[in-house]
């Protein structure tokens, strides 16, 4: 009797685990099924986009920045497209999962890829299975400018006082990864400026930080938004934007510096795959370009940190051709690429 | 005054039926997932993370700070009943709670476990709130050299884990070392032992490689004996007395402390603090080798230790907006989603937000203490199970853990590729945990030397002249000998004693013979 009751009970909390770790794998899972018997018909007939779910993949794990930007997307993007759209999160392979599974889908517009700065310097690499001319660009959303971090106690006052100490002694900068965006812009940096800078790298921006604060490192180029949780902890010697950001005025720009070569923007956009119609990619466009006038949206970029990146197709693809250009020669001169 | 005005406001905020709720259900659902091998608290908040994005910003954060808090304690139940850690946290948890389950004293276990986690997580809160500036102080000063001196000392810990197989242990956790070289070298951005494959870009997945080393391994040798009938003959429900928890309130105390340091450092978490603190009651205890064999000690250590990581992780997220852990770092995702941005300025514009969670972080270890009381009873029953169905349960719930994380096929095969290693490992006699240990700091050690001979332009002596790092070398030094200091040690004790060498020798390998 006794153990009937238990295994009753076994049952049913086994029951639930499925349900609830089930749960994320089913959400996604649903939305991606009706997305197989897609025929490329409903292109020819341009003007019914989208008739059916909407899944944004994303190649960073949930709560990561860009997933809580897709999530947004997704959320606001129903009202304004008037589908569902869920979030398939394909993480690993610093990326390249999630684009390849981009690539193995339909080009209709139905999956949707967030893709930020690295695609150029990244899908360059050596056994990059794809490049960035695989994809067409839609919407360009967020953008993010890189800032150089420097203790908040430390002798170099300006930019100035930095790159003089660089030219005498060696000068370590870290940031994340080995040839990516901020590994490029350090690099051009130190042209521009005659020295030399030593890089090194860490897991991440906000851990290179934390080691300059903690005395380990002379300075991190990470991105302005870390600097919207540090206020007063940390001091930033120069941000890349045009202009100065709206949250931290009292940070010059490299432009007014004299380095206008540096102004340059992380970014992140939504991109689809190559082949993709033109009316739906601006369809696409339109429904998420009216998403980001969402007072929600507004509320969260402020939050956030991040800046208003908005560019429509053509010149969001202009952008990335020629980042790729500059990315491709400086990873040369790096030895990163043959 | 002003913050305990403002806590008690918080608390205010919890205590209302939507707060209560929020925090319960979300102990409840982190029960569930850290019980299941290969789910954890990380995977928890992120898998949950987009239910609670209608809900108003203070009661999401209560439900994932519940979830956070009883995911890290539950991985312990499966670890006891099955020796299968539910979680990363747990892997040191099964060393003793396992044979206690098999002598019949699961109820003894399973108790001093949440008793243990409870404490735990009781003063890791009271860390938060009432040191969070220093904890984030402490955090900075933890640069390259440190991080790998720590690395180092938590790796030497398999010199106490192996006691007398050495050559084997060595060996299992040299193969750990190894394997945790796959992936992405992120000084050369050159892929090292991935056959081309992208999946391995960012190395094995440590959790689908526990859950096939621990789980699958098991339900494999389940299999051998499935005409057997129960795990255990007995199984006795008895909770220890108030004399015995008494007993281990020391090491429940000191490895809170040690458990809420390395929880505020962002390079350490939970699956490197359970392994030092067990580590720490070996060598502090008056008998040290019976740790191994199921003792009460054996569980408490961990178990304190891995459930005190939980809230000073909290630290560094909320003064700096930095995660001090995984599972941190999914919460941090919550809290811009919410349009809160962490920081000092945090307290100025959402101080009922922050209160509240340090309020709702007491509460939420407390209703983790009642609820998982009552499930004792009905973790207990699992084991009345026939093995046929037990096993087919790990069984489910292995290949649940893997896939569930990142939905990738390459992580169930990780899983089963080290389900059959562990399976050939047992069989052979290898013990398994000096491989675990090694998978967790190997990437750690060797990421951060190399960092650290870059900043100090390959000079090694940043290691001795950085004084934190110095101390967990020496630290390190000691624990690799203390197996050989304490075996003279016997053998100078039982000479005195006036017995002969061989005599002694035989009492010092029945020391180590379990």
């Amino acid at each position: 009797m006794k153990s009937k009751k238990f295994v009753w009970v076994l049952a049913l909390v086994f029951a639930l685990s499925l349900v609830v770790a089930g749960c994320g794998g089913g959400k996604n899972g649903d939305k991606e099924s009706p997305k197989q018997g897609e025929t490329p018909k409903q292109q020819a007939q341009e003007v019914k986009f989208p008739t059916k779910p909407i899944t944004i993949v994303t190649g960073s794990s949930p709560g990561a920045p860009i997933d809580v930007m897709a999530r947004l997307l997704a959320k606001l993007g129903e009202k304004t497209l008037g589908v569902p759209i869920s979030v398939l999160n394909k993480v690993g392979g610093s990326g390249t999962i999630a684009l390849s599974y981009n690539q193995t889908q339909p080009a209709d517009g139905y999956t949707v890829n967030t893709e930020a700065t690295g695609i150029t310097s990244i899908l360059q690499m050596a056994g990059s299975p794809y490049t960035y001319k695989d994809f067409e660009y839609v919407i360009r959303v967020q953008m993010d400018p890189f800032a150089l971090y420097v203790a908040k106690d430390s002798p170099y006052k300006t930019l100035d006082d930095f790159l003089k100490a660089a030219k005498s002694k060696k000068i370590r900068v870290g940031g994340y990864g080995k040839g990516s965006p901020h590994n490029i812009i350090t690099y051009d940096l130190g042209k521009k400026a005659g020295v030399e800078f030593e890089w090194v790298p860490f897991n991440s921006g906000n851990d290179a930080i934390m080691n300059v604060m903690g005395g380990h490192l002379d300075a991190a180029m990470s991105n302005i938004s870390a600097y919207a949780s540090k206020k007063g902890e940390v001091r930033v010697l120069a941000v890349s934007s045009d202009e100065r950001v709206n949250f931290a005025p009292e940070v010059p720009t490299f432009k007014e510096l004299g380095y206008p070569e540096l102004t340059r923007y992380h970014w992140r956009g939504l991109i689809v795959k190559k082949g993709t119609p033109k009316e739906i990619i601006q369809k696409l466009h339109d429904g998420f370009k009216k998403a980001m006038e969402d007072p929600e949206w507004k509320k969260y970029m402020e939050s956030s940190g991040m800046l208003d990146g908005y560019l429509p197709p053509d010149k969001f693809k202009e952008a990335v051709y020629a980042q790729a250009d500059n990315d491709l020669k400086v990873l040369k001169e790096m030895g990163l690429l043959k | 005054m002003e913050l305990l005005q403002n806590l008690l406001q918080g608390l205010e905020i919890t205590f209302t039926w939507q707060g209560i709720l929020a925090v319960a259900a979300g102990v409840f659902i982190g029960i569930l997932f850290g019980l299941t091998p290969g789910l954890d608290a990380t995977s928890g908040v992120a898998l949950m993370l987009p239910f609670t994005y209608p809900m108003p910003a203070t009661i999401a954060l209560l439900f994932l700070g519940g979830l956070y808090c009883a995911a890290s304690y539950a991985g312990s139940i499966t670890a006891i009943c099955l020796g299968v850690p539910g979680t990363p946290a747990a892997a040191a948890t099964a060393l003793d709670g396992y044979p206690l389950m098999k002598k019949g004293r699961a109820g003894e276990a399973l108790f001093v476990s949440l008793y243990s986690s409870v404490i735990g997580g009781l003063i890791s809160t009271v860390f938060l709130v009432l040191l969070m500036g220093p904890l984030v102080k402490m955090a900075l000063s933890f640069g390259p050299a440190e991080y790998f001196s720590l690395a180092l000392f938590g790796l030497t810990v398999i010199a106490s884990l192996v006691g007398r197989q050495f050559i084997k242990g060595f060996i299992v956790a040299v193969l750990g070392l190894l394997i945790s070289t796959v992936g992405m070298d992120a000084y050369t951005s050159y892929p090292r032992f991935t056959f081309g494959i992208p999946e391995l870009f960012e190395g094995i997945s440590f959790v689908p490689a526990m859950v096939g080393l621990f789980a699958v391994s098991e339900a494999l040798v389940n299999l051998e004996k499935l005409g057997a009938g129960r795990v255990v003959s007995a199984v006795a429900n008895r909770i220890p007395g108030w004399k015995e928890i008494k007993k281990l309130h020391g090491i429940i105390l000191i490895n809170s402390f040690i458990g809420s340091f390395l929880g505020a450092l962002p390079g350490v978490g939970a699956a490197t603090a359970c392994w030092v603190s067990y580590n720490q009651a070996q060598r502090m205890s008056k008998h040290p080798e019976k740790f191994g064999t199921g003792i009460l000690e054996g569980v408490a250590a961990p178990e304190s230790s891995n459930n005190a990581t939980v809230s000073t992780a909290l630290a560094p997220l909320l003064a700096l907006g930095v995660p001090g852990s995984a599972t941190a770092a999914v919460l941090l995702g919550a809290l811009i989603m919410h349009g809160l941005q962490p920081g000092p300025e945090l307290f100025k514009k959402a101080p009922d937000v922050v209160y509240a969670l340090l309020a709702s972080l007491f509460v939420a270890n407390i209703i983790m203490g009642i609820l998982g009381y009552f499930g004792i009873r009905l973790w207990t029953s699992f084991l009345k199970l026939p093995i046929g169905v037990l096993t087919a349960l790990i069984f489910g719930f292995a290949f649940l853990g893997a896939f569930g994380v990142r939905y990738t096929l390459i992580d169930v095969i990780i899983m089963l590729a080290f389900g059959f290693l562990g399976y050939i490992l047992r069989k052979f006699e290898f013990p398994l945990p000096p491989l675990v240990l090694a998978l967790v700091l190997g990437f750690m050690v060797e990421d951060n030397f190399r960092r650290a001979l870059m900043i100090s332009n390959n000079g090694a002596l940043i290691f001795v002249t950085k004084p934190l790092s110095l101390v967990f070398l020496i630290l390190a030094i000691l624990s690799l000998f203390a197996p050989y200091i304490q075996t003279q040690w016997a053998i100078r004790k039982a000479r005195r004693e006036g017995k002969t060498v061989e005599e002694a020798l035989e009492e010092v390998s029945r020391m180590f013979s379990d």
